[in-house]
């Protein structure tokens, strides 16, 4: 890259830089939903991003790999035999001020679509996706992206990440599309002084410091989890407080089990994929009948095996959390990650 | 926008949620943090909200029965055709010769339009859902019955008390947003009592589980008010008419009619009286018992055990069962009521209506479902379903089948609109706005997301387009101006505007309102009121023939055969309601599996004195011994095992306990 | 990039009932160059759709010959296999494939061959057995033991009296339950190991079948001396991509899709599922 990689853009110059953007994309930001609920939702126009959120209800994963994925389509009436459509969405999408935990989670996606065999619908869409993080001086209510390494403020990664100190943001390139983005708005950013570097500096040390409080104990779990050394009856009272919602794995922006469901009116049909969650009973279910978890303890053990494990987080580089909390705020009993990981860590032998 | 705020269509709790909207497609569901009564979070059923919306089973057209088949039409057809045969009925045999159902699950002001179409356009008060059988004897509803199923409480009160008292009700089942609260509040070591015959989900986590004998619930709970009264201070004492029907009921004779242990029964008793705000949990699992009426009676006296508790505390939580049940009845759909519970036979109500409507309300009351059916020519029937509420499903099918005409809307052809002469495709919540009243009273508001598939249409432009060709037109621009007018004519829905129930998450309809309403109804007052005789208990007897006793219980797979369950793509499957199943279950205890020797899966004949049925065994601890379970979705299969009977006093129909044996096929 | 889960049309060209509930499809690629992709090994499998009801994995149960086609035994356990068995021939579906490891063929020449399968566990095993005998020097003794529930049960029929009539391979065919003309052995497919003259040591086993079967046949083979890294089988979980993505076929951090189905005892081991 021929440019600094750091600039500065003035707080009253963003909403012209999101129009900018608009006329190029779709655009992904925090908006306000209702009351106190902000969620990432396409933008109609700048005024709409809430800039001074704390998390957004559902993460990117909402659009990179939706709750509904249509994967193909077919006719039977056409005369030329069987004919299938693969259903491509080919949307440029910019995700505007999205928190540095929710780009960890996109980089884990990455790894998890990619893995093996490359998966074309995510990937189709992650290549036209440009990333620009909003780091955060203040944890929100749930937040441990500290004990997770997913932030609050991001090494790598990101196309753009942005950091607000005062009136202005500071701009860090991450990426040949972050720069080229910022060459689009060259009269609205300019390079960032030495002093303003050192401030988001210092920033990023005080935003971990606030961070530090310890919420989740993972070296002590993932070392349990590994070496099955959890005792039954740990996931024995887990499971009686677990009533199968299947939150936890909706609102986690690393979980991605899928059914696929086909579906017909008249002879037009598509097939889907849907999401799904490993708590269900019926998750492993067999069409014989035979259910391997039918337990809900074991699928409560299954989960944490694969979010935590180091035979996963090996392959893909990292384990499944990033500490945005929301598996916290969803759990309907107390099953989120930062108590299942302290009873681990109390009660393991 | 892309995330529309709405309200859940499945349970009493009312979940508030998004819909996440792309263009004109629906994509998913979110949770919704800062609601009240979700809080972040959804069940299982409130992820897959979104699926009824694309599921590929929607009616999209209207159909006209020809012959044996129902066959695409157009809506001017459809709309001819009913109106025709409507006015012909009517002409022929009166307007009570015209049944009307409306809806737990459609929005209010649907219900409200239907009241007003069947009592102006019709002429008749034959106006019911069949839901509200779940809701008896209640109250409001029957002027002979006075206990509340109404709440003073909300469901954020689970959290507020000192003990929790589970009646026959499974939280996790049929309303998680409660659920949710009591493992709360567990954590928090608050004491759970769980009633049950059989335990639920939060059975295991139960400081004292009473399994009960079943049909001799009441007694069991005299029995706890026997020690409860004792224990309390005589300031505390309701009176002398309470005390007194429940003299005998010692712990002993307790244990001797309900099987429960008399130490249990003081156990339970005592943490009753100790407690400062004991909170009573309660659904359709009591009201539908054998005798629904007389235990809900004795349930809210458990309320006034506690009496000196914080003045503001109501020890009742009724979970009403589906997302608008609440709100049918608020508005009227009940054969002696208008909205609000202003009864038609009062003058100055139907003047009242009378001036807002162009037409007064009949003054006789008019029949209840459970009578429609076997006494009206023709029904027409908005979303309801009959069939899956009533405990004779076979006389229902058999009257069904019986009518000169037959209209349903519905969003998808369920088994019950099958048997119609005119099907009319209807939207679901995701496809028009509206509102919901929940369990808390919470009105709240249903946004469209999307437009409905095909030429489907939301049930109140149905209903104003029947009326339309009835010769008395209703004409709304919107669901807005329909709720100006419910709120202009019911006290208790006085104030209520889009734009006031869009600034926070609704409003909850004030009960002082209500409660005088009914005070000035029955010209009593409400602490005036008869205890239950407890010595007649509704167990069957048991022999060496017949040793043990079928139950039907509501809670067990209550959603798997729900229409908005089945019809959705992945939430049927974890439902269960795509499993194969070739012999009804039944559900056994580990006791009766020993003793004769079956596992799950066995098949086995289950024998009463009226008729057998072949069935599945499943093995279950949750099952008290000496007793079968049998899910009420499947009551039809054990029809001739488990016949169905009313209540002497009211002839609401239900299902008695009976005695069986279980045989090896 | 590929699309991992875009399925080919094949069109049915034959069927064949097996048993009472199982029946044999034979397949074609509507587009005949597929075929010279369509490279498989044994133990393998596919995907079929049934578009508008779903998709169903089914082991390759063919060896590959000159007719361009593939066949699935199917038995009829669901909504996707009930439709499929009232498709004829003629009928288009849908093929992913091939998926899966497959058995291994070059690492166990050399070794004498045994072949355990219970009722619906031959079709894994078929295009192994019939791809070892077309290469009949490189294998010592191989020997085939079927078994299934009655006569009724007995799949390939065909193939069984093929191999019978064959001297370069031992067949015995067992039944848990005989019918009036059943003159072969009666017992479950255990029974015939002591008839069966088998070197453990220089044996690998593959075995097939429900999974009680296949544990009960383990333990008698490791009885018998066989080594843990040397018997392999097959593992079965409700599959959906097939790709190892949807995770539904996870048995600890192993995915019968990609990393199986074939597993030797050995990996089965150390596999850390619960339940």
């Amino acid at each position: 890259m021929s440019r600094p990689p750091v600039y500065v853009i003035a707080k009253s110059h963003l909403s012209a830089w999101v129009e900018k953007m608009l006329e190029t994309a779709q655009v992904i930001a925090p908006r306000v939903a209702h009351g106190p609920d902000v969620a990432y939702g396409e933008l109609e126009a700048p005024e709409q991003v809430a800039w001074d959120y704390s998390s957004s209800l559902a993460p990117l994963k909402r659009f990179l790999f939706p709750q509904t994925d249509t994967l193909l389509r077919w006719d039977k009436q056409a005369d030329d035999g069987l004919q299938l459509e693969p259903a491509y969405d080919d949307t440029e999408r910019i995700f505007l001020a999205v928190r540095p935990c929710d780009v960890a989670g996109v980089l884990f996606l990455d790894r998890v679509f990619t893995r093996d065999r490359e998966d074309i619908y995510y990937l189709n869409r992650r290549k036209r996706s440009t990333l620009i993080a909003l780091t955060c001086a203040e944890p929100g209510e749930h937040c441990f992206c500290v004990c997770a390494e997913a932030g609050p403020f991001l090494k790598q990664g990101y196309d753009l990440q942005l950091t607000r100190i005062s009136d202005e943001y500071v701009v860090e390139v991450g990426s040949e599309k972050g720069a080229a983005l910022v060459g689009e708005a060259e009269d609205l950013l300019v390079p960032a002084p030495e002093v303003l570097m050192r401030a988001r500096r210092e920033l990023e040390q005080e935003a971990k410091d606030r961070f530090a409080d310890d919420k989740a104990y993972f070296a002590a779990a993932l070392r349990q989890v590994t070496f099955d050394q959890v005792p039954d009856h740990l996931w024995d009272e887990m499971a009686e407080r677990c009533l199968e919602c299947g939150g936890c794995s909706f609102v986690c922006p690393t979980c991605t089990c899928f059914l696929v469901a086909d579906s017909e009116i008249g002879d037009a049909g598509a097939r889907e994929r849907l999401w799904d969650s490993c708590l269900y009973e019926a998750y492993a279910l067999e069409a014989s009948g035979h259910n391997p978890r039918a337990e809900r303890r074991h699928r409560l053990k299954a989960r944490f095996f694969h979010k935590l494990s180091y035979q996963f987080a090996k392959p893909l580089e990292a384990h499944g959390c990033v500490g945005c909390g929301r598996c916290i705020t969803a759990c309907m009993g107390s099953n989120d990650m930062p108590a299942v990981t302290a009873r681990i860590r109390r009660g393991a032998l | 926008m892309p995330h529309v705020l709405t309200t859940c269509p499945y349970c009493g709790c009312g979940c508030g949620l998004y819909l996440q909207v792309a263009g004109r497609r629906m994509l998913g569901t979110a949770a919704s943090g800062g609601h009240p009564v979700a809080r972040g979070r959804l069940c299982a059923k409130g992820w897959h909200a979104h699926e009824v919306s694309t599921s590929s089973q929607r009616l999209r057209k209207p159909l006209i029965r020809r012959g044996e088949e129902l066959e695409e039409t157009s809506w001017d057809d459809a709309l001819d055709v009913l109106a025709g045969r409507f006015g012909e009925i009517k002409a022929a045999n009166g307007a009570d010769a015209i049944g009307v159902l409306g809806s737990p699950r459609a929005t209010n002001e649907e219900n409200f339009l239907l009241s007003k179409l069947a009592r102006c356009c019709l002429g008749t008060n034959n106006v019911d859902f069949s839901a509200r059988l779940a809701a008896l004897p209640g109250l409001f509803d029957l002027p002979e019955y006075r206990r509340l199923t109404l709440s003073a409480t909300c469901l954020d009160d689970i959290e507020r008390a000192d003990l929790i008292m589970l009646w026959q009700v499974d939280p996790a089942e049929e309303h998680p947003a409660a659920a949710s609260r009591v493992l709360a509040a567990v954590e928090q070591g608050v004491l759970v009592i769980e009633v049950a015959t059989r335990s639920g989900r939060l059975g295991r986590l139960a400081g004292i589980r009473l399994s009960p004998i079943p049909g001799t619930e009441l007694q069991l709970a005299a029995g706890l008010l026997h020690v409860a009264l004792a224990g309390a201070e005589p300031a505390r004492a309701e009176g002398d008419s309470l005390a007194a029907s429940v003299d005998s009921c010692t712990p002993e004779r307790t244990e001797a009619v309900t099987g429960v242990p008399a130490q249990e029964v003081v156990r339970a008793g005592e943490a009753l009286t100790l407690s400062e705000r004991p909170l009573v949990v309660y659904s359709r699992g009591a009201a539908l018992g054998p005798q629904g009426p007389e235990v809900l009676t004795a349930l809210s006296a458990f309320g006034r055990v506690a009496d000196d508790a914080a003045d503001s505390w109501s020890p009742m939580l009724w979970l009403s069962t589906y997302c608008n049940s609440q709100g049918a009845r608020d508005m009227g759909v009940v054969p002696y009521f208008l909205s609000g519970y202003q009864p038609v036979s009062d003058q100055d109500v139907r003047e009242k209506f009378a001036h807002a409507w162009g037409a007064p309300p009949p003054a006789e009351a008019g029949l209840p479902s459970w009578e429609m059916l076997g006494k009206v020519r023709a029904m027409l029937v908005m979303g309801d379903d009959p069939i899956t509420a009533f405990p004779d499903v076979a006389g229902a099918r058999e009257a069904v089948a019986d009518l000169d005409f037959l209209v349903v809307q519905d969003a998808f052809l369920t088994p019950f609109a099958q048997a119609a002469h005119v099907v009319l495709p209807s939207a679901t919540f995701a496809e028009k706005d509206g509102t919901f009243t929940n369990t808390e009273r919470r009105v709240q508001r249903v946004r469209k997301a999307v437009e409905p598939p095909g030429e489907a249409r939301a049930d109140w432009e149905i209903l104003c387009d029947i009326s339309r060709r009835m010769g008395r037109p209703m004409e709304y621009e919107s669901p807005a101006q329909v709720m100006a007018e419910i709120s202009s004519l019911t006290p208790t829905y006085a104030d209520l505007s889009y734009q006031r129930l869009d600034e926070g998450w609704g409003v909850r309809w004030s009960l002082d309102e209500a409660v005088a309403a009914k005070q000035a109804m029955l010209g009593e007052t409400a602490a005036d009121d008869e205890p239950p005789s407890v010595e007649q208990c509704a167990a069957p007897a048991v022999d060496d023939d017949f040793p043990l006793i079928l139950t039907a219980d509501y809670a067990l797979e209550s959603w798997a055969a729900d229409k908005l369950v089945v019809n959705a793509i992945g939430l049927r499957r974890q439902q269960g309601a795509d499993r194969p199943t070739v012999l009804p279950q039944v559900e056994i205890s580990l006791r009766e599996a020993e003793n004769l020797e079956l596992r799950t899966g066995a098949r086995v004949w289950v024998r009463s004195r009226s008729g057998e049925m072949e069935a599945a065994v499943r093995v279950s601890e949750a099952v008290r011994p000496g007793v079968v379970v049998l899910p009420a979705t499947l009551r039809e299969a054990a029809a001739a095992v488990l016949p169905s009977s009313s209540n002497p006093e009211t002839g609401v129909p239900m299902l008695r306990p009976c005695a069986v044996r279980i045989e090896k096929t | 990039m590929e699309n991992i889960y875009l399925p080919d049309v094949v069109e049915i060209a034959d069927v064949r009932d097996e048993t009472y509930d199982t029946k044999s499809f034979a397949l074609r690629f509507l587009k005949p160059e597929r075929w010279k992709t369509f490279d498989y090994r044994p133990g393998q499998f596919v995907e079929i759709s049934v578009f508008g009801v779903g998709e169903a994995p089914f082991c390759l149960a063919s060896a590959r010959n000159g007719a361009e086609v593939f066949e699935i035994t199917v038995r009829r356990t669901g909504a996707v296999t009930d439709v499929l068995h009232t498709l004829r021939a003629g009928a288009q579906l849908g093929v992913r494939g091939p998926l899966g490891n497959g058995f291994p063929f070059d690492e166990v020449k050399g070794r004498d061959i045994l072949f355990v399968g219970g009722g619906i566990g031959l079709p894994p095993l078929r295009p192994l057995i019939w791809e070892m005998l077309g290469k009949r020097d490189e294998f010592g003794k191989i020997t085939v033991l079927y078994g299934a529930r009655t006569p009724a049960d007995l799949v390939y029929k065909d193939d069984l009296e093929r191999w019978r009539s064959r001297e370069d391979v031992e067949l015995m065919v067992t039944v848990d339950v005989a019918d009036e003309n059943w003159t072969g052995n009666v017992g479950v497919v255990g029974s015939l190991f002591p008839k069966a003259a088998i070197d453990a040591p220089a044996t690998i086993a593959f075995v097939c079948g429900p999974p009680i079967m296949i544990r009960f046949v383990v333990t008698d083979l490791l009885a018998l001396g066989f080594a843990d890294k040397d018997i392999y089988t097959t593992l079965e979980r409700h599959m959906r991509c097939g790709v190892g993505k949807c995770n539904h076929c996870l048995i600890g951090d192993k995915y019968v899709c990609t990393d199986g189905p074939v597993f030797s005892y050995q990996q089965m081991k150390s596999m850390m599922d619960p339940g």
